[in-house]
């Protein structure tokens, strides 16, 4: 069965989300700078509008990052489970640019207020930092973060170009171009995501390193995104258009994914504490001394609750994962978590002796979200919701939502 | 088993060519079209019931002569002790860790083809995945005997075990070696309980079928009596499916505990965060190219091209290429951190990992293992039998020196310069290496005589009448 | 003891053409009102649990448990042989040093799961039973190849000799055999 192309298209209420996602992003953004402003004493000041600017920035460019990630791994797995998603991943990554000239500023302007090492006077009184500004020094960190915007921008405007062209011509070669790109693109991906995240969140402690730094970053970005991609995949089949195609099977297979991705987050990141535990190298170990008191122990353990326990309990379930309606609670837990564990990677290596939040680092990730929000239905609603060419079968015995909601279910 | 292998398309997509633009090629059938229930279950029986052929003879005179060699080599080290190997302060843990590390990894490829690939649908699997499933079993033997034979006095094993001994004595659950008791013994057992639940309905068709007597009641009790009842059927596929669900955490923290062996203690090289992922993909990019390089022969010789497909050896091959990226990338991030981290030891065991005294091992294992896989990514080769099985020589190569690297490599220039010293491999320490691999190649031998060698009914399903109504019209 | 048989035979045997007609005939059975009956198939097939009206498996139960029981195991095991029998000092770690005890506790749980999932089958189905009625049948070895079956025991309150024989021709069966005990 072929749908006609219009039944995809992007409802109406995309619009008003789209321009009130800009309102929240304008007032984010100002609430930010008036922040800028504040004195100490009310949780403002240059220093902390850059960390946060920082955290909010880094959270939703990682939304976009992973689904560049995402996007691939479907390309090359054969795009069985992603078709649904793969407009929502597209655009999402189709906002890397723009995410990466949000850094601009502060890059120019910020980067001292947010990074030790960019004090050459830091860098020299130890030894062991003595021997790193060769590679963490401002010139080629900013380097660095250029080359990264380049090669994922060409990444993620291929992958898109192509996928309106397949559209268009319906000529398969553009998928086999897709594929062939995914290839190669995912070892640039792996590469330079781990580059990324060790000069943007590991060296906010210059001293700390970790070989498992960039695999488990990086997962956490992936996870962030595909949260928030199942949490739009929902809205759109309970409320909009796919209610017509979606059905209890894609999300029982996203949902399965999800429990994997949320297993493999916990996998890693245990490993990595449990070898930095049992080995119990200064060098690293203060790096969890750090964030096992003063406060911050609550907020691990808060990650290892809801980012893990009751998020894998839950999606053991399989009527959860068949039902959208469930399924968005965990995977709207799991994005929100995410900003939990930003918090834990960032904050404890500005506020050592103890728990510090501030009402700004609150406010910026609402702030970029309604800029990243505002970009992504932009592009998402220029185009039909679901890939035209690959056309869903319906297994005999599935239901889509729409009629499962007739049943009664 | 419709329940577990579910088709690609339910819930699925395919791309829809446009009426006038080629559409996607069209993809092997994993089953010779041609094949009914009666024809794959007399295909895959005759394997066992057919008369032995006389190149299994051949094969089995040559691997009683490793067998020997296997036995002698066990004897003389248990009456002579662990001296006859090549091991000594800094290197105490010298060929008998690295062949264990290494048989350990071949093993994981059998449960992930069996447990991971069955829970992502894949129905590739179900002509490989008896093969792998034994080989998983008979690396582990192979594997578990190492660090037994390691421990000087072979006898007191069970010390091991935490038992209320006379001494109050326990095991010391802080150390990883501890857990990889656990681990491997836990592995072993589930891989054959998993192994064995598999077999059971393919035993009875072995009984059914066989017109020996003897047989019949052998493969009668193998079979626990199985009847294919509906209520057989139902219990029997939860299980598989939750066996499956089981194994793939566990084939995972396998490995993973096999890492912390090493990157537990703070010896720079062996002290990487990232050891427990790396450990894992380099276990699987081991197994599936022993797997490759065991089907690849068994293949031609049994002429099972209609049960193993091209399309088999091409994802086999696939996976293989995507874990020794994997594997590639832990080799360079391990190099970047050595860097960036500043610290002098990390630097040093680098600089003299790529340069120093056993550099010819770390560039020899770019080669196999970095290098070699990468013409994995032309289709071409992949279809080219004589040119993967070459391959996948070079991995089973690689993934050995990897593990020599990571062992000698570090140990032999420690924190302490006054230890420094040489390692090499004595006669004894190769003679059990062989000697095992003639174990393992002797106890495969025996399975494909006795075993259904591929999933009897597994394989009937591919050809199902649901299935064959909903396939893709490729 | 000697076993008293109450009927002078097991029951029926009806052979089937395929998994559709056999999947038809377990339904027309099962609404008839017969109880006692069981199917048999060379391959699992989807949905004929519930034609039959067999009630969900009980392995995951069993397997949860064994799960549950493992991981508890493994964890107080750790706990009292470190903390409590013989606490000793290594290199200045706790004695509950929980996080090193994850991994075996893993472990156990995984064991005692796999326990369960496979005893649990082999048990919940009776097996093993080297003898049962149904292999008097010449033509049930084919169940393990291309066979397709439907038994009724002749201990179902509605079993009537010819009636049920009747009846089982009836729904297309290929051939109905008696099957001795």
């Amino acid at each position: 069965m072929r749908m006609v192309d219009t039944e995809y298209s992007a409802p109406r209420e995309l619009l008003r989300t789209q321009t009130l996602a800009l309102i929240v992003g304008i007032v984010g953004l100002v609430l930010l700078l008036l922040g800028a402003f504040l004195p100490e004493e009310l949780l403002g000041g240059t220093e902390q509008f850059w960390r946060s600017y920082l955290m909010g920035w880094t959270y939703w460019t990682g939304v976009a990052l992973g689904s560049l990630g995402v996007l691939m791994i479907q390309h090359l797995s054969g795009g069985v489970w992603g078709a649904t998603l793969r407009r929502f991943l597209e655009a999402a990554a189709l906002t890397i640019p723009v995410m990466g000239v949000l850094f601009v500023p502060l890059a120019l302007l910020g980067l001292p207020y947010v990074y030790e090492w960019t004090d050459p006077a830091f860098m020299r009184e130890s030894e062991i930092l003595s021997q790193k500004t060769g590679y963490l020094n401002t010139p080629f960190f900013l380097i660095r973060m250029l080359a990264y915007f380049v090669i994922w921008s060409v990444l993620a405007v291929l992958l898109h170009r192509w996928s309106s062209r397949l559209d268009r011509t319906g000529d398969y070669d553009y998928a086999s171009r897709q594929a062939r790109l995914s290839g190669p693109g995912m070892v640039l991906y792996a590469i330079t995501m781990t580059l990324f995240t060790v000069d943007v969140l590991l060296s906010l402690d210059a001293e700390f390193f970790s070989t498992m730094w960039g695999p488990l970053v990086t997962l956490s970005m992936i996870l962030a995104a595909f949260a928030l991609m199942i949490v739009i995949l929902s809205f759109l089949t309970v409320r909009g258009p796919l209610s017509q195609v979606v059905s209890g099977e894609h999300f029982l297979d996203v949902g399965k994914l999800l429990l994997a991705f949320t297993i493999v987050w916990t996998y890693l990141s245990f490993s990595q504490f449990l070898i930095i535990y049992s080995g119990n190298l200064p060098t690293e170990a203060q790096w969890y001394v750090t964030r096992l008191q003063g406060g911050w122990e609550w907020v691990g353990l808060a990650l290892l609750v809801f980012q893990f326990i009751l998020p894998f309990l839950l999606l053991l379930s399989r009527g959860l994962k068949r039902d959208p309606r469930m399924l968005v609670r965990v995977a709207l837990l799991a994005f929100l978590m995410q900003y939990v564990n930003i918090i834990w990677l960032t904050v404890p290596n500005w506020h050592r002796d103890g728990f510090y939040l501030s009402w700004m680092d609150l406010v910026a990730p609402i702030a970029f979200g309604g800029i990243f929000l505002m970009l992504f239905t932009a592009i998402l609603r220029a185009r039909p919701l679901l890939p035209l060419h690959v056309v869903p079968r319906r297994h005999p015995r599935a239901r889509t939502y729409t009629e499962a909601q007739h049943a009664g279910q | 088993m419709a329940d577990i292998t579910r088709t690609r398309e339910e819930g699925g997509f395919i791309l829809e060519p446009s009426p006038t633009r080629p559409g996607p090629p069209a993809k092997i059938p994993l089953l010779h079209p041609a094949h009914n229930y009666e024809t794959v279950t007399r295909k895959i029986t005759s394997l066992v019931f057919n008369r032995t052929p006389s190149g299994w003879y051949i094969g089995m005179a040559i691997l009683g002569l490793g067998m020997m060699l296997f036995t002698a080599s066990v004897g003389y080290l248990f009456a002579r002790g662990v001296g006859i190997w090549g091991i000594n302060i800094p290197v105490a843990w010298g060929f008998d860790i690295i062949n264990f590390v290494w048989w350990i990894g071949i093993g994981h490829a059998g449960t992930l083809i069996s447990a991971i690939l069955l829970l992502l649908h894949q129905e590739w699997r179900t002509s490989i995945n008896r093969i792998a499933e034994s080989m998983t079993l008979f690396a582990v033997a192979c594997a578990g005997m190492y660090p037994i034979l390691h421990l000087g006095r072979p006898w007191l094993a069970y010390w091991l075990l935490p038992y209320p001994s006379p001494t109050n004595l326990w095991p010391q659950f802080r150390s990883p070696l501890v857990w990889d008791v656990f681990a491997v013994s836990t592995y072993a057992t589930v891989s054959l309980l998993f192994w064995y639940t598999g077999l059971v309905p393919d035993l009875a068709t072995m009984r059914d079928r066989t017109k020996n007597r003897f047989l019949r009641v052998v493969y009668g009790m193998g079979s626990l009596g199985w009847r294919g009842s509906a209520r057989h059927w139902n219990n029997y596929q939860m299980a598989y499916l939750l066996l499956a669900g089981l194994s793939t955490p566990l084939v995972v923290s396998v490995h993973s505990v096999v890492s912390f062996d090493f990157a537990v203690s703070i010896l720079p090289g062996w002290h990487s965060t990232i050891f427990p992922p790396y450990f894992v993909a380099g276990a699987i990019f081991a197994g599936f190219a022993m797997v490759l390089t065991i089907v690849i022969p068994l293949r031609a010789f049994y002429r099972l091209h209609d049960l193993i497909t091209m399309r088999h050896i091409d994802n086999m091959a696939k996976v293989t290429l995507v874990t020794g990226l994997v594997v590639a990338y832990g080799y360079l991030s391990e190099i970047f951190f050595a860097y960036y981290s500043g610290e002098y030891f990390e630097k040093f065991f680098i600089t003299n990992r790529i340069t120093g005294a056993y550099a010819w091992s770390f560039w020899a294992l770019i080669l196999c293992n970095v290098i070699a896989p990468q013409f994995l990514w032309s289709k071409r080769v992949r279809h080219n039998l004589p040119a993967v099985f070459l391959l996948m020589m070079f991995v089973n190569i690689g993934m050995w020196l990897e593990r020599f690297v990571i062992i000698v490599g570090s140990l032999h220039r420690g924190h302490l310069p006054s230890s420094w010293a040489q390692y090499a491999g004595t006669f004894w320490d190769w003679s059990l290496f062989l000697g095992t691999m003639a174990l393992f190649l002797f106890l495969f031998f025996l399975f494909i005589r006795a075993l259904p060698a591929i999933a009897i009914f597994e394989t009937r399903e591919l050809i199902h009448p649901d299935q064959s109504q909903t396939e893709t019209p490729a | 003891m000697t076993l008293k048989l109450e009927t002078p035979i097991y029951g029926l045997l009806a052979e089937f053409d395929g998994e559709h007609e056999l999947m038809h005939a377990a339904e027309q059975v099962r609404d008839a009102g017969y109880r006692k009956i069981d199917a048999y198939t060379p391959v699992p097939v989807h949905g004929l649990s519930e034609a039959l009206g067999l009630p969900r498996s009980r392995v995951p139960l069993i397997v949860l448990c064994g799960g549950l029981i493992g991981g508890t195991t493994g964890l107080l095991l750790q706990y009292w042989t470190m903390a409590k029998a013989y606490p000793l000092n290594v290199a200045g770690r706790p004695l509950a040093a929980w996080p090193s005890f994850i991994p075996p506790a893993f472990e156990m749980t995984i064991l005692f799961a796999s326990f369960g999932a496979v005893f649990g089958w082999i048990l919940l189905n009776s097996l093993p039973q080297p003898y049962h009625p149904v292999f008097n049948v010449k033509r049930f070895e084919r169940a393990t190849t291309d066979g397709w079956f439907l038994s009724i025991e002749a201990s179902d309150p509605k079993f009537e000799y010819g009636e049920t024989r009747q009846f089982l021709a009836s729904l297309g069966a290929k051939e109905v055999s008696d099957v001795e005990h």
